[in-house]
């Protein structure tokens, strides 16, 4: 992937975490057919990478604008959270495939940010009701 | 696939997160032994180990909400918003 592409992928990730919403599945995998066609897995993989951004640009407004520890916090986490569960809702458009890409790429990620909310999207997919990515879940801890 | 990867993690964050997507697939080790003492602040050790065996939902949430908590400002802070006397580490 040459840096033109790698922008156009990056690019389509803001995109969707700015159109996507946390709880309603069915409306993030329709707005991501397209880019999880061209793009395949590279697209799940790098999406954390984007709310580590996201998270950071937030905590750098928030230094400028001088407020209160508390509140900021608050701020991040329930941003956080949202982006969290647009994530996890994108790999459940991926289904039992995205669990899989996933596993099998943690061990070759170095950087630990992007692991903790991979490992944290996973855990909140294990009491998914669609058996196919609880079971997916279950069998990538057994490996 | 995720045991390994709690056991070579080194960064306090990553770990937590791994160790909850283990309990949340079923085993309770090493979440309860590793977490609770980062988690929750004021919130006794005891408390948070209970919650992990538990099968209530409101504590299954409250757990959740410790844990995300942690983990995002862990990331968004790049580790600078969790106080080093709690023994956290960052790679």
């Amino acid at each position: 992937m040459n840096e033109q592409e790698s922008r156009q992928l990056i690019d389509a990730l803001h995109r969707y975490f700015d159109d996507a919403r946390p709880d309603d599945d069915a409306h993030n995998a329709a707005i991501t057919r397209a880019d999880r066609e061209r793009y395949g897995g590279q697209f799940l993989l790098l999406a954390p990478a984007v709310i580590v951004e996201a998270l950071r640009n937030l905590v750098l407004q928030q230094t400028l604008a001088f407020r209160d520890d508390a509140a900021a916090d608050r701020e991040l986490e329930i941003m956080g959270f949202q982006l969290l569960w647009c994530y996890r809702s994108l790999i459940k458009a991926y289904g039992g495939g995205g669990v899989f890409t996933l596993t099998t790429a943690l061990p070759l990620l170095s950087d630990e940010d992007v692991v903790a909310l991979i490992a944290y999207a996973l855990a909140s997919l294990a009491a998914e009701s669609d058996p196919m990515l609880g079971w997916c879940c279950r069998e990538r801890r057994r490996c | 696939m995720l045991k390994p990867e709690f056991d070579r993690r080194y960064g306090t964050g990553c770990k937590i997160a791994l160790a909850y997507a283990l309990l949340r697939l079923g085993l309770t080790e090493p979440f309860r032994s590793f977490a609770p003492p980062y988690l929750a602040g004021s919130v006794p050790r005891k408390t948070i180990e209970n919650m992990a065996t538990s099968r209530r939902p409101d504590e299954q949430r409250l757990l959740e909400r410790y844990v995300v908590g942690a983990i995002i400002l862990d990331v968004a802070s790049e580790g600078r918003a969790i106080p080093p006397n709690m023994g956290w580490k960052r790679k």
